[in-house]
């Protein structure tokens, strides 16, 4: 659980990094399961094919460990500490970066809110390919601001501060927050759990359903592999509450298509 | 002078760092000059705390060239490029740090606009005492964020929880060489971390003309504080030494600035 100072911190910069989140037996597991569903996406890809990006839903039966981690008190309970009421997880998955990421923030419409848990599984800093963000960016005036510059442009010097991070170590970041990274390897891997906020006003509950249509758009342009929501982490077969009141949620608000059930 | 991409960058951001301003013919003056301040100032007006601070004015007769400087074309137009024709050159200090930190904070309230140009005559980084900042910070929706945040230095939270140390609050170094300078919106916080303690530093700083009725207010305001605080010795405040305000070279612009500083109440009374 995140202290009042910790939740401070996370509103007035926009991100936070917690240390040694994950054990090193589970950091273990994590490396076996993103290893062997990567083996699996790279053969359902042709020989000569190398994106930049690959990524790829860890709610399979494939990946239980990764699977289970959105409800994972260690993750949940503080989503829904940040967003004061309950947080919805839509979404947990592998990511293998090659090279830069220009800057760019994660929220698609102006009352879209969320959450991101990135977990690096390699030690990364400044220079080899770090999470970058731009402290305090996630709020107004400040992120509109940045949409009137180039930000990657060469003549342009973003000031940004480096999340060096060792695996382990969970960054957590408003959708909002502008962030990239720069001198990354060519095998860059990272799992993430995103969380929307419950909408609660008529623009919020317009901002999720644009979510949908932006979420479906981007899974199809990353050319992500297999179902966002996997029919056996729908089935929800441990009957946990939580994951249930998700899945309704996602339902409702056209995330899950009902024949995805 | 700088680009128009700079110029943006400097609003957006609230700071640059301009790598060369200074030749080293000219760094050796300054540092010739600035052994000859720390030679003449009084030890026992130390600025204890974090920073133990020792500053003085660079105004003075026995530091021409950096005097100069405030009324340098290099430095005065990019000032006057950042805040308009008519800004106002308020003060080069010179800084002795022998702490190793300076806590996070803005120089100054709101509605006060200008900037610092800040000259480190050692290398420095974000290891070695280099200026740090929070990228934005100048903006005051931002800054008001963080005034709610625990500062161990300034403003420390519960025992068990006392909030962050210098080296805790996310920030952007700018690391420089001898001869590059650092601007910075006065509104931006900033803060240093493992300076050494010998670290030294030469600033200009300059004024935007308050122009709104909130900005002329917070002019008087800081105008009435000055001349009380710059007599408190153990201050960052340091009254015009008499040998600027005589102006012995007859600059205008240096009148100019002289009779503003008189205007606002910055200057107590016409020297002798």
């Amino acid at each position: 659980m995140l202290t009042e100072q910790q939740i401070t911190f996370f509103n007035t910069f926009g991100f936070i990094i917690l240390r040694k989140v994950f054990s090193d037996e589970e950091l273990a597991i994590m490396d076996d399961e993103f290893e062997t569903s990567l083996k699996i996406i790279q053969r359902e890809r042709p020989d000569n094919e190398a994106p930049k990006h690959f990524n790829w839903s860890n709610l399979g039966p494939e990946t239980p460990f990764l699977s289970l981690l959105p409800e994972d008190p260690r993750i949940c309970e503080t989503a829904e500490q940040l967003f004061s009421e309950y947080a919805v997880a839509v979404s947990s998955n592998s990511n293998r970066r090659v090279g830069d990421t220009d800057w760019h923030t994660d929220q698609s419409h102006p009352h879209s809110y969320g959450l991101k848990f990135a977990a690096y599984l390699q030690p990364l800093n400044s220079d080899n390919g770090a999470f970058r963000v731009i402290p305090g960016s996630h709020k107004q005036p400040f992120n509109d601001t940045l949409k009137h510059i180039e930000m990657d442009s060469p003549e342009m010097t973003v000031p940004y501060y480096s999340c060096d991070s060792a695996p382990g170590d969970i960054i957590i970041f408003n959708f909002a927050t502008w962030h990239s990274s720069c001198g990354g390897s060519s095998d860059r891997r990272m799992c993430t759990i995103d969380f929307y906020k419950n909408p609660e006003t008529p623009e919020e509950v317009e901002g999720t359903y644009d979510q949908v249509i932006v979420d479906e758009k981007v899974y199809a342009k990353i050319r992500a592999s297999g179902s966002a929501f996997h029919p056996h982490w729908l089935a929800n077969p441990q009957n946990s509450p939580r994951r249930q009141r998700w899945i309704d949620w996602l339902r409702k608000y056209g995330f899950v298509k009902s024949e995805a059930a | 002078m700088l680009t128009e991409q700079q110029i943006h960058q400097f609003h957006t951001f609230g700071f640059l760092v301009l790598k060369n301003m200074l030749t080293e013919n000219e760094l050796e003056i300054i540092n010739e000059e600035f052994e000859k301040g720390l030679v003449k100032k009084d030890k026992s007006e130390l600025i204890a705390g974090a920073r133990v601070q020792l500053n003085w004015s660079n105004l003075e007769s026995y530091s021409p060239f950096t005097a100069s400087l405030l009324e340098d074309k290099r430095i005065y137009g990019i000032a006057q490029q950042l805040w308009g024709e008519d800004v106002v050159g308020k003060n080069s200090q010179a800084n002795h740090y022998a702490g190793n930190r300076s806590p996070w904070h803005p120089d100054v309230g709101p509605n006060i606009h200008g900037c610092k140009f800040v000259f480190y005559l050692s290398p420095v980084d974000a290891e070695s005492g280099a200026l740090r900042v929070i990228p934005g910070s100048h903006h005051p929706e931002f800054s008001d964020r963080i005034k709610k945040v625990h500062l161990k230095d300034n403003d420390p939270g519960p025992p068990e929880d006392p909030g962050l140390a210098v080296n805790e609050v996310p920030f952007c170094s700018c690391d420089s060489q001898p001869g590059d300078a650092v601007i910075f919106n006065y509104l931006l916080w900033h803060a240093s971390w493992h300076g050494s303690d010998n670290r030294r530093m030469v600033s200009l700083q300059y004024w935007k003309n308050p122009k709104t009725p909130e900005e002329k207010e917070a002019m008087a305001a800081s105008a009435s504080g000055f001349v009380k605080r710059s007599h408190e010795k153990l201050t960052v405040v340091q009254p015009y030494p008499e040998f600027w305000l005589s102006n012995p070279e007859n600059s205008p612009l240096r009148a100019c600035w002289i009779e503003w500083l008189r205007e606002w109440g910055f200057i107590e009374s016409i020297p002798v």
